[in-house]
């Protein structure tokens, strides 16, 4: 504990890595006794958040009182399922891409963001009432193909393929965090006393040994999982963005647009990882786990993925403003420069201007607050934008799909939330911060095994005057 | 004659390394190596590990790239209607499909594959030790009756801090 506080500011300003410093069994014990006992202060928000999710029902249920003719009472929910599948959805796409660049320093981030996967239920269960109000293909330009013969192709067009793209993402959202938690689930199952509790872990453990091959087989499981979720979420965000927000806006014509979707869920999933990070840092009990390399680390990568998100959007944007046909000018007022103007401008601030400025600064970036306050910045950005892309698609009425461009007599007006809506934004999240939490009642939010082997693998070196981290990488 | 096994327990890295060359002077080649986190290939000079796994999710997603196919094209021959202009069997639209059909033939053929290849799930622990979830490694051998005595030596010479066998273990 004293060297890993000496170690996380060297003399004269130089860096000096953190290493943790424990020995196996004090892993166990530590991470063990978080997942199986929580304070009165984790009930408390667990609470708060049940709360929220239950007002978040009552809302469905008053906006289920409006039916499913028209889309325009349904923005702000489909909003918050496009937001949860950029946010929380995309979070494990954070312990993916640490798994297959075999970075290390990500390691202890990496279960608390896989976990962020099991939001996938709360997905799955919003897609549901969305799929009432998704129409036909029919008179909308839209990924799938629709004529007279062929009501909806390829066969059960667009609802069924959208259905089987969530039920996917939940299926290896939840996989996902399964194999990678089995070894855990193992030390669980030979430390948790004896109960209903012992007993999941007993056959979610699989009768897990440790042997080399079963070590082997993990790895390679875990690498094979983490590249199908990666695909899977790709689609996902391209069927979603698509089919509920472009093919509503006549004359949205933007083939970027949805790998713009994907990539903002990559920036917030970053951010949302680190906003993770600290909490878990900060009242979560690891501190001792999580060091200031981990925020600095992301925070180097969200720079970069802060500015894709303004050259995504850009991309998209230069296209249509040059074009100028009636159909790009109804866009450009209905998505930025009309009744959304504002909320465009405070997104463009909060996902691009802000993190950028504060980013490039190396003491900042090279803090542990530092990134954090861009996280936040960057969540409440994306949360923003989510609610102008789909409110604005989703006003658009049904009579209006088939025509070609939106005219100013046509432009839907902004759709201010009504108190179901505000219902619904609260419950979204929390539901989703619920979720989360409770996941990390039974499975370690902290990934023992891996601590273990970073305990293995990871040494302080001194060179000269300078100590350095030496890490023994296996492949 | 049945087999049987002993596992030996050793506190740190170092002694299970010498009780894995004891096990190997003494003719036990073919011996498992239990941890509580992945160790680098070799590290306990044990034989290396062989599996197909690649192969389950290879033969998945082929799969499923073949029914993706099959399904677009065979509705698109069934109903052939031309729409904006475009070929009948037209890639693009075919390509949604077929993308999510590998997919999730990958997908299914991985679970598959990893429980295969990894033989879980064990209705029983075998020869274990939880304290090898809190740090301890284990060697474990299985072999004739005549011959586990030797194994036993090894692994006493080597200073295991506990060795347990099947027959005791059972009991």
């Amino acid at each position: 504990m004293r060297q890993t506080q000496q170690h996380t500011n060297g003399h004269n300003g130089h860096h000096r890595p953190d290493i943790l410093t424990k020995t196996p069994q004090q892993v166990t014990e530590e991470v063990l006794g978080g997942t199986f006992r929580a304070g009165s202060r984790f009930w408390l928000v667990a609470g708060v958040m049940f709360a929220l999710l239950v007002l978040g029902v009552i809302g469905f249920v008053i906006r289920t009182g409006d039916g499913t003719a028209e889309r325009g009472p349904w923005g702000y929910f489909g909003a918050m399922l496009g937001y949860l599948l950029t946010t929380a959805m995309a979070a494990p796409i954070v312990a993916v891409l640490v798994r297959l660049t075999k970075a290390h320093w990500g390691k202890p981030i990496v279960r608390a963001a896989q976990l962020w996967g099991v939001v996938g239920i709360l997905c799955m269960l919003m897609i549901i009432p969305l799929l009432f109000i998704l129409p036909s293909a029919s008179g909308r330009n839209t990924i799938w193909f629709y004529d007279a013969i062929r009501t909806g192709w390829p066969p059960g067009a667009p609802h069924a393929w959208v259905l089987v793209s969530f039920i996917g993402l939940l299926v290896l959202s939840i996989l996902l965090v399964w194999v990678d938690s089995i070894p855990d689930l193992a030390t669980a199952r030979d430390h948790a006393p004896a109960g209903a509790r012992k007993g999941w872990y007993d056959r979610l453990s699989l009768g897990w040994e440790g042997t080399t091959k079963q070590w082997r087989m993990h790895r390679t499981a875990l690498l094979l999982v983490s590249v199908l979720y990666l695909m899977n979420f790709v689609y996902v965000n391209f069927v979603y963005s698509s089919d509920f927000a472009q093919s509503f806006v006549p004359g949205w014509k933007d083939s970027i647009f949805p790998a713009t979707h994907t990539v903002n869920g990559f920036q917030s999933a970053l951010a949302l990882t680190i906003v993770t990070a600290f909490v878990l840092r900060t009242w979560g009990g690891y501190k001792d786990y999580l060091f200031t390399e981990q925020f600095w680390a992301l925070g180097k990568l969200l720079l970069p993925l802060s500015v894709f998100w303004f050259y995504f959007w850009f991309s998209g944007f230069i296209t249509q403003w040059y074009g100028r046909s009636p159909a790009e000018h109804g866009v450009l007022t209905l998505l930025y420069f009309g009744p959304y103007r504002n909320i465009f401008v405070t997104s463009v601030i909060l996902n691009f201007v802000l993190p950028l400025f504060l980013l490039i600064q190396n003491w900042i970036r090279r803090s542990i607050l530092g990134p954090t306050v861009v996280a936040v910045s960057i969540l409440v950005g994306t949360f923003l934008d989510r609610i102008r892309l789909y409110n604005a698609a989703f006003s658009v009425p049904n009579a209006d799909l088939s025509h070609h461009a939106l005219t100013p007599e046509t432009m839907p007006p902004v759709n201010f939330p009504g108190g179901a809506d505000v219902l619904i934004m609260l419950g979204a999240v929390g539901g989703a911060v619920f979720l989360f939490m409770m996941a990390t009642r039974f499975v370690p939010v902290m990934n023992i095994w891996e601590a273990k082997e970073a305990l293995l693998l990871q040494r302080i070196v001194p060179v000269l005057k300078a100590q350095l981290k030496a890490i023994g990488k296996p492949e | 004659m049945a087999d049987t096994s002993i596992l030996g327990l050793f506190s740190n890295v170092d002694t299970a390394v010498v009780g894995a060359d004891k096990l190997k002077e003494a003719g036990f080649e073919d011996f498992e190596v239990l941890t509580g986190s992945p160790y680098p290939e070799g590290a306990f000079g044990e034989k290396p590990v062989k599996h197909k796994l690649f192969v389950f999710p290879l033969i998945g997603a082929v799969c499923g790239f073949t029914v993706g196919m099959l399904l677009t094209a065979g509705t698109q021959m069934a109903y052939p209607m031309v729409t904006g202009g475009k070929p009948i069997l037209s890639l693009p639209p075919m390509a949604i499909i077929t993308y999510e059909g590998t997919m999730l033939g990958a997908v299914l053929f991985t679970i598959i594959g990893v429980i295969f290849e990894s033989r879980l799930p064990r209705p029983r622990l075998g020869l274990y030790d939880r304290r090898i979830t809190e740090g301890f490694i284990g060697l474990m051998v299985t072999s004739s009756e005549q011959r586990i005595g030797r194994a036993e030596q090894a692994l006493k010479d080597a200073k295991a801090t506990e060795i347990k066998s099947s027959a005791r273990a059972g009991a």
